[in-house]
């Protein structure tokens, strides 16, 4: 059953599919260059598709075209020929295009193709880094957004090492590895460059200059800090306008609705924006100040500790250098790429980690941090007080509910134990909020659990009736009962019975906090000015 | 003409690498994690409390309730289906839920550790003890979850039948770890307020990477080699997808944390207050499992191994994890030994 044609014929198909598709790109990239209209790509693929489809009309009327091969292998040969030279053709073709891009294809010998790629270097290279290209776009793709950012870092860092692969080689052959000299092949600012992408830095670079910069660039802010305090046309014009960008071709009846009433919104604060002009203008240059100060001490302090960090990773080369110059000299073998990088990178965090471990990086990352973060708060509420008169709810109100939803949190939670206590009926003592302070002498919850008993009629309003109602419900302790809500006291009273809602439990935990304390002297001195547990005016 | 071989091997072993990565990144349609099926029982705003749905019944009768630190999400519990700390634990006959505390944001800024352990852990804790009707259910704490659990079990030790601590930092007193250094010269009312109340998560993340700072650099580097694999490439994108998605931290709780804990070690001192009421680690009686990691540089061994001094429990046990902070959740002797350890000795004690 089974025809030795099928799979040539499958395979020829899917390479012709593949084929065709990839000289379309090819064009599509290679054909705005102006050649001579007689051997474009485009014409060869048309000569290409014109003889295969006359080829395999003349075959489908003498039969079925695998018979036909395998009867006449004369036609076969003839089919191949073509084939093999219209890929010749095309590769040359392809050859010359990609010359004039800058981009030199190797002399392939098909016969011997490893043979050729020693003999272009460049092209070898040329095609690693592509390919690499390659994989790192397909891979970025599937990465979240922050990590995109590192990897394409480290990639392009990665491959530019690659350029001083050869040189580094070089080094180890001749063993030379001095610091000053690696130097000159390394240079300190590739160096520089190459710590800042792995690190994670943002390079801080010639801080006086960057410093020059920023001071010109605030004065200059600062002199037209008018301009930041906008004028209710410009302001006017330029909502207008992000909204209706925002907003695009495709105007909703309700966006457009949006739109009018904000149209209208800024008309009337209009006359706002003239009153308050300047004292805004005054707010955002002090602002502009503070900025700049933040951000001056944010560059000073990045360099200095950009500048521990890369010090102290200075030796990491030339040490690694050395290891592998002294295994040359021994075994005259050369380490791999990868193996290498991988050697130097556990180097430089090696010596790094030097730097990480001292107590004054610690103080100096701080002092980054804090103003660094200064200048993001500052810039917050520039931005803020910029557009303090539009229709927006500022982060900053948010602050308010933010403070309300705790206060209500609390409470809330206090409410809730209150009731799960009242359901429960266990210990008051559990409860954590509401419960009066205890100073640091009080028995803790533990003890306050334990099975031990006070005789609450020492406090005055309790008689034995009320002690026992409150030992029902778990206040057995005079600490329990300082701890213990007035309302739930009040609440427990009143469920006991008409007669004892005359009890007035206001005193009776501060009265309980004396008796813990076993502060009795004072404790009989207030009871005598108390009756039945009312305070006396 | 060694080197001249080499050469070759390079642009061979390149056209490999590249053709398996083709394949490989082309099969891959979404990055998926945390995919054991789950419902979730309960929600408090943005705090919800899921269930983990089981086939079969449970064979430890009672609860296991997880609470994950607020750093980072809990999804490192169920990264790869294949080595998952949950489903593994699901599947030794464990009930298992976990808070997921959502992600804070300014309007956050208030919240409190008190919020967190008396409001949100209890309320959890109540709502289980309820569902199964049993007097006390088993906690289990990751990380600052494993603090926030000790604090908890020291004020409610009735409500907790066992504990079990993962990770878990308690004596905060130590220059080994540079997270715990670098806290000491850290002004954190300027840093939570400069945010405006919230920590981002990418400026917590920063610190991490800086512990091992050419560990990213090192997992980039040998990035061709694990693209040649469809389950390595997909394991190193769920892990890129966990590591990204860093919750911000409510500033108030972060603030105490790291006053409290990190400069004053008030917890191990027994000086720790949580509402006003002060935490004795002596009240921890029921019995407990500690469980650190020997080659952790986020939570170093000796932050953890005090733990069992410091309790009142008398059936208490220490257990040393071959691996880092991370390995103990996705490693592959987390899946052959630590996990069903921890089932055991929960069903031992059920």
């Amino acid at each position: 059953m089974s025809n030795p044609f099928d799979s040539i014929f499958d395979s020829q198909k899917k390479a012709f599919d593949y084929w065709t598709d990839f000289s379309k790109k090819t064009m599509s990239s290679f054909g705005q260059n102006g050649r001579k209209a007689a051997d474009t790509p485009a014409d060869l693929l048309k000569e290409y598709y014109e003889f295969q489809k006359s080829f395999f009309e003349e075959m489908t009327k003498v039969g079925d075209p695998k018979e036909v091969f395998e009867k006449s292998p004369g036609r076969f040969k003839n089919w191949i020929d073509v084939q093999t030279e219209f890929t010749e053709r095309w590769l040359k073709l392809l050859k010359e295009n990609t010359e004039n891009q800058g981009f030199k294809m190797p002399e392939w010998d098909f016969a011997n193709p490893m043979k050729n790629l020693g003999n272009s270097a460049n092209d070898l290279n040329g095609w690693l880094k592509k390919s690499s290209d390659w994989l790192r776009d397909n891979v970025l793709s599937k990465m979240p957004p922050q990590m995109q950012g590192y990897y394409k870092d480290f990639s392009a860092s990665y491959s530019d090492l690659y350029k001083y692969w050869e040189s580094f080689t070089k080094l180890i052959q001749y063993g030379v590895t001095q610091k000053e000299i690696v130097e000159k092949y390394f240079s300190p600012d590739a160096y520089k460059d190459f710590v800042n992408k792995f690190m994670g830095f943002t390079n801080v670079g010639n801080p006086s200059e960057v410093l020059d910069n920023a001071n010109k660039y605030f004065e200059q802010m600062i002199a037209n800090a008018s301009k930041f305090a906008p004028s209710a046309a410009s302001v006017n014009d330029s909502w207008k306008k992000m909204m209706e960008q925002a907003a695009g071709n495709d105007l909703s009846p309700l966006f457009k609705g949006v739109l009018d009433m904000n149209t209208q919104l800024q008309h009337e604060i209009a006359p706002m924006f003239n009153i308050m002009g300047e004292g805004k203008e005054v707010k955002i240059i002090r602002l502009l100040k503070d900025i700049q100060f933040a951000y001056v001490a944010y560059v000073v302090k990045s360099a200095d500790m950009q500048t521990k960090v890369y010090q102290a990773g200075t030796v990491a080369l030339p040490t690694i250098l050395k290891k592998y110059a002294e295994k040359y000299a021994q075994t005259q073998d050369l380490p791999d790429y990868k193996a290498f990088y991988s050697a130097y990178v556990n180097e430089l965090e090696n010596a790094i980690m030097v730097v990480l471990e001292s107590g004054e990086y610690s103080i100096l990352q701080n002092e980054v941090a804090k103003a660094g973060i200064a200048v993001k708060s500052k810039y917050d509420e520039l931005i803020e007080l910029m557009f303090s008169d539009l229709p927006f709810m500022m982060k900053s109100a948010a602050d308010d509910i933010a403070l309300e939803n705790a206060t209500l949190r609390r409470k809330l939670r206090a409410l809730e134990e209150r009731v799960s206590n009242l359901e429960e009926g266990t210990p008051i003592a559990e409860s954590a909020s509401n419960a009066v302070v205890m100073p640091e002498t009080t028995p803790s919850v533990s003890a306050a659990t334990e099975d031990t008993q006070d005789d609450l009629k020492r406090i005055e309003g309790i008689g034995p009736k009320i002690e026992t109602i409150l030992q029902d419900n778990g206040i057995k302790t005079f600490t329990e009962l300082a701890k213990a809500n007035v309302d739930f006291v009040k609440g427990l009273l009143e469920t006991a019975g008409p007669r004892f809602r005359k009890h007035d439990p206001q005193t009776w935990a501060e009265q309980a906090l004396l008796a813990a304390k076993g502060e009795w002297d004072k404790l009989q001195k207030w009871q005598e000015e108390l009756k039945g547990g009312k305070v006396t005016n | 003409m060694s080197q001249y071989n080499k050469v070759a091997d390079q642009v061979v072993e390149q056209v490999n690498t590249v053709s398996d990565a083709m394949r490989n990144l082309s099969e891959v349609e979404m990055v998926d994690i945390a995919t054991a099926p789950r419902e979730t029982v309960w929600e408090d705003g943005k705090v919800k409390l899921y269930h983990f749905t089981r086939e079969t019944p449970a064979t430890v009768k009672t609860p296991l309730l997880i609470s994950y630190a607020l750093v980072n999400r809990w999804e490192m519990m169920d990264l790869q289906p294949n080595r998952s700390f949950i489903r593994k634990l699901v599947s030794e006959g464990v009930d298992v839920y976990i808070i997921d505390w959502g992600y804070a944001t300014r309007l956050d800024r208030y919240k409190t550790m008190e919020d967190y352990i008396l409001g949100n852990i209890n309320d959890c804790v109540d709502f289980l003890r309820k569902r199964h009707n049993v007097p006390n259910i088993n906690l289990l704490g990751v990380c600052q979850g494993g603090t926030f659990s000790l604090i908890y079990s020291s004020l409610y030790p009735n409500k907790i039948k066992n504990l079990i601590t993962l990770v878990t930092p308690v004596d905060f007193d130590n220059t080994e770890g540079l997270l715990f250094r670098w806290a000491k010269d850290m002004d954190v009312d300027a840093i939570v307020d400069g945010f405006g109340g919230i920590v981002p998560g990418d400026f917590l993340n920063t610190g991490f990477d800086l512990l091992k700072p050419m560990n990213k650099t090192r997992k980039y580097m040998a990035l061709p080699e694990t693209m040649k694999n469809k389950d390595t490439l997909m394991n190193f994108l769920r892990m890129e997808r966990w590591v990204a998605d860093s919750p911000s931290q409510a500033g108030e709780a972060y603030k105490k944390f790291i006053k409290d804990m990190y400069l004053h070690n008030k917890l191990k001192k027994g000086e720790f207050e949580l509402g006003g009421k002060k935490v004795n680690l002596k009240n921890v009686k029921m019995p407990k499992l500690t469980i650190f990691a020997k080659d952790d540089h986020i939570v170093p061994p000796a932050t953890t191994k005090p733990i069992n001094d410091l309790i009142g429990s008398t059936d208490k046990e220490l257990l040393e994890f071959p691996g880092g902070h991370i390995g103990v959740f996705v490693g592959a002797r987390s899946q052959s030994s630590l996990t069903p350890k921890v089932a055991k000795w929960l069903a031992d004690r059920d």
